[in-house]
């Protein structure tokens, strides 16, 4: 299911599940990756270990907070927002726009505190590119 | 220093709520559209996400800031905190749908939104109505013992939106006198 609305072919779903949960449990400074629509719908996630956490929730914000970025760039004369961030003391979260051929997505990022921008940003990235890849061949 | 009242506008997906703030907004509204990936809820290009702000100017140190909400449930996080502080609420509606899709965000909205509905300070517009609708709306807040002006609103005509929120802003202040008060400031 494309959130709780189009259909997102399972395969494709478990696809992005697969790739989500190789990165997060590769990655030690990487708690958590959550995948949505740019509207807020949520697509895939990897399984945090831990702890419970609400990916309807999490997903709406992600992508409330990815607009509201983008218009934040935009108003400072920055019109093409790519990314956020949001520091904390016990770590940070990244936030990417995905544009795809089908899809305008969001990717969240949940980074601890054994993580720095660069390594965060860098790993970031390489997964959001393999995610992209995946999703522009999906119709 | 403006002094800023600020009204919300609220209703479900695809009710009108970005058009009518963009409609009145004095100043360019600021807006959070992302890509629709629910066409088949409301088959439009983008939804908001976050919300939308627009501001119109009573004079030089007096204004009204219009706040729109995203529409879509899995937004429900944000609308108590868009509603901290505002004295109303305009509830968009898109009646060219369902009696029971109609009624069910009735209920959603009026509870939702439960202080602004317990003072009075919500006005229900609905917009690409008939007079079924309207009956419909009535019998609705009439069984459910809830008082709220019901009127027709076209999201994307300025008269028809400064009318009502002309409307809310009389209906809501009058609640908000002290009761005595009323009838002096009559
Ligand atoms: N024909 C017709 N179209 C209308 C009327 N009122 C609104 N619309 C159209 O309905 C659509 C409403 O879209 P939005 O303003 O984005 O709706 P919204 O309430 O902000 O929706 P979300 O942000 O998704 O919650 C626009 O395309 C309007 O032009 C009306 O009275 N008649
Ligand atoms: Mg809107």
């Amino acid at each position: 299911m494309l959130g709780e609305n189009l259909a997102f072919p399972p395969t494709l779903k478990m696809k992005c599940d697969s790739v989500l949960n190789d990165f997060a449990s590769s990655e030690n400074h990487l708690s958590f990756l959550s995948l949505s629509t740019a509207d807020g719908y949520s697509l895939s996630h990897s399984d945090p270990a831990h702890v419970e956490l609400n990916f309807r929730r999490i997903s709406a914000m992600a992508s409330s907070f990815a607009g509201i970025s983008k218009e934040l760039a935009r108003e400072t004369h920055h019109p093409a927002m790519e990314g956020s961030i949001i520091e904390c003391q016990t770590g940070f979260l990244v936030c990417r726009l995905l544009k795809t051929e089908h899809l305008d997505a969001v990717l969240l990022g949940v980074f601890n505190n054994e993580s720095n921008h660069g390594i965060a940003l860098w790993t970031l990235n390489n997964i959001a590119k393999s995610i992209t890849d995946m999703l522009n061949v999906y119709k | 220093m403006i002094n800023g009242t600020k009204i919300l506008f609220i209703g479900p997906m695809g009710a009108g709520k970005t058009t009518a703030i963009t409609c009145i907004s004095d100043d360019p509204p600021i807006k959070t559209e992302a890509s629709n990936s629910a066409r088949h809820i409301s088959d439009k290009q983008t939804t908001t996400v976050a919300m939308d702000f627009g501001r119109i100017y009573m004079d030089q140190f007096n204004a009204i800031d219009l706040y729109g909400i995203p529409g879509q449930e899995h937004f429900d996080f944000l609308w108590p905190i868009l509603e901290k502080g505002a004295l109303g609420a305009i509830f968009l509606l898109n009646c060219d749908t369902t009696d029971q899709i109609i009624q069910n965000s009735l209920e959603k909205f009026c509870n939702d939104f439960s202080r602004l509905r317990d003072n009075s300070a919500i006005v229900i517009a609905l917009n690409r109505a008939n007079e079924n609708a309207v009956s419909l709306c009535h019998n609705w807040l009439r069984e459910n013992n809830i008082v709220l002006p019901v009127l027709m609103a076209d999201p994307r005509n300025r008269d028809d939106i400064i009318m009502t929120l002309e409307l809310l802003i009389a209906t809501a202040e009058v609640d908000l006198l002290p009761e005595g008060e009323i009838h002096d400031a009559g």
